[in-house]
């Protein structure tokens, strides 16, 4: 696998373009391009916001800044996760092709998302500005936690990708996980204080959570639990073992299985 | 040590497949729903291509004939470094490509141009690369200022001169062909069989596999009989073709 990532970094000519390409012309006739990718996670940060600020009475400037990058950084995390399981199987015919190096497929998959990010993440850039959220330079530490998000990103859809292209069923499930994940991630709501100890087992068990945490703690000026570090740290490494483990074994069977 | 191109030895491949179990609705109407949740599709492993020994010799030009299903289309794959070999092995010496379907990779909403960079890139060329080539591809599939134009406007005949095109950029060493490549348009066709032939005689070999009993004797010089993943018969063109009508 190293070897393969090595050859798509090196030539990233084909991955790049075709995803710059894909990324380009899905809105080119629209008249608003791109802006489209802003448009529903900021309705939803909008509405959502003010609704829940009052469900959840916390107040709008800790609510909306919360939401608004807890959500669109929870985006990257879902759409990495589903679009990797399906990943294979809907682009066989490149497989088929030959020539394509598998993790090509990967990179432009993990890089189309980083794309569709980097333009939805003006939205809480806006809000932060708005709520004059500003923690200073300690907020340049979630962009570490942004490169952990993609590196991760990686191996994620190279795990859920093959495994999914051999088990069809594994998309349908992970469907469903990640949309409970959802919910079950304080991205909607705010975990306080002193609420016990079964709440605290949601996030202290919820991978998702940390890796939201070092997007989120440092550009709303919270600390970063060093417990966070720590899962992260491991499950990038743990999770870039076994996949590589994986893809050695089982690469060269995928255009059999997609 | 004879020298070769490709070197199959008791190569097999198998695939896994997946056989939807006995369907017998109209006996019972109940089954309908039974069926579509309580069966299970079986996954069996079925046997594409069968122990193939041959070999292919630098400047040697082999067809494959066979019936359709035979595993021709399969054993180009194999060739091409697609499909992993299951049993045996398979040696290549050089890059093995294939041209198996020319308008495979556009995006539709995406100009000519952008295509040609998109496929130009798929088969691993630099943007450099493209970029000189450019020029000729859009003068060879004669489409001037149509080149700006998304192709999802083409017609048939400029998507096929568009795919014609891009796809015969590069030179490969062996040759993998799935059927000739050919246009209806006249006009376009010589400039087709030109750029074909001139493919053929820049690759040091290649492989055709085609039901085209002319094309196989004016191009190949040896030929494999295929059938049902088996090798029947390896020998001459006209053996090859005489023993395949026997069947």
């Amino acid at each position: 696998m190293i070897r393969d990532i090595w050859k798509s970094i090196r030539s990233p000519g084909y991955w790049a373009y075709s995803t710059w390409m894909k990324f380009a012309l899905k809105y080119r006739k629209t008249t608003l391009g791109p802006v489209w990718v802003l448009v529903s996670p900021a309705l939803f940060v909008f509405f959502l916001g003010f609704m829940f600020a009052r469900v959840n009475t916390v107040s709008q400037d800790i609510f909306i800044p919360h939401l608004a990058v807890g959500y669109i950084t929870w985006l990257v995390i879902g759409t990495l996760i589903n679009q990797g399981a399906a990943l294979f199987v809907s682009r066989r015919q490149e497989l088929l092709q030959g020539r394509v190096v598998v993790t090509d497929i990967v990179f432009s998959s993990v890089f189309l998302i980083f794309l569709q990010y980097f333009q939805q993440s003006l939205i809480f850039i806006f809000v932060l500005w708005y709520f004059q959220v500003w923690s200073g330079l300690y907020c340049l530490v979630s962009l570490i936690g942004v490169l952990f998000l993609f590196i991760n990103g990686i191996w994620v859809t190279v795990f859920f990708g093959i495994l999914g292209a051999r088990y069809r069923d594994l998309k349908e499930m992970i469907d469903a996980v990640t949309r409970l994940a959802f919910f079950i991630t304080p991205i909607i709501w705010i975990p306080k204080d002193g609420q016990g100890g079964v709440l605290g087992a949601f996030l202290v068990y919820n991978p998702f959570y940390h890796f939201l945490e070092l997007v989120r703690a440092p550009l709303l000026g919270n600390p970063i639990m060093p417990i966070s570090w720590l899962v992260v740290t491991s499950i990038t490494v743990i999770g870039l073992t076994i996949s590589m483990f994986l893809y050695n074994r089982t690469v060269r069977f995928l255009p059999i299985w997609a | 040590m004879t020298e070769y191109l490709i070197r199959a030895r008791a190569m097999s491949l198998f695939v896994p497949t997946y056989k939807p179990s006995q369907r017998d609705l109209l006996s019972n109407p109940r089954r309908l729903l039974t069926d579509l949740y309580l069966t299970r599709d079986k996954r069996e492993t079925i046997t594409l291509l069968d122990k193939l020994n041959f070999t292919l010799a630098p400047g040697e030009r082999l067809g494959i004939i066979g019936p359709n299903g035979a595993g021709k289309s399969t054993l180009l794959r194999v060739i091409a470094g697609i499909y992993p070999v299951s049993e045996g092995e398979l040696s290549i010496t050089g890059n093995a490509q294939g041209l198996f379907d020319v308008r495979y990779g556009m995006d539709f909403q995406g100009t000519g141009l952008e295509n040609i960079y998109l496929r130009g890139l798929q088969m691993g060329l630099t943007l450099k690369q493209v970029r000189g080539l450019v020029p000729s591809v859009v003068e060879f599939a004669e489409l001037d200022d149509a080149i700006n134009d998304p192709i999802r406007i083409y017609s048939t005949g400029m998507l096929l001169r568009l795919g014609f095109a891009i796809s015969t950029m590069i030179e490969p060493d062996i040759l993998l062909l799935d059927e000739w490549i050919g246009s209806s348009d006249i006009r376009f066709r010589e400039k087709t069989q030109a750029r074909m032939n001139e493919l053929v005689d820049n690759s040091r070999g290649l492989v055709l596999a085609t039901h085209n009993g002319a094309l196989m004797d004016s191009l190949c010089s040896r030929a494999l009989v295929l059938v049902k993943g088996r090798i029947l018969f390896d020998g001459s063109v006209a053996d090859a073709q005489a023993f395949y009508h026997r069947m």
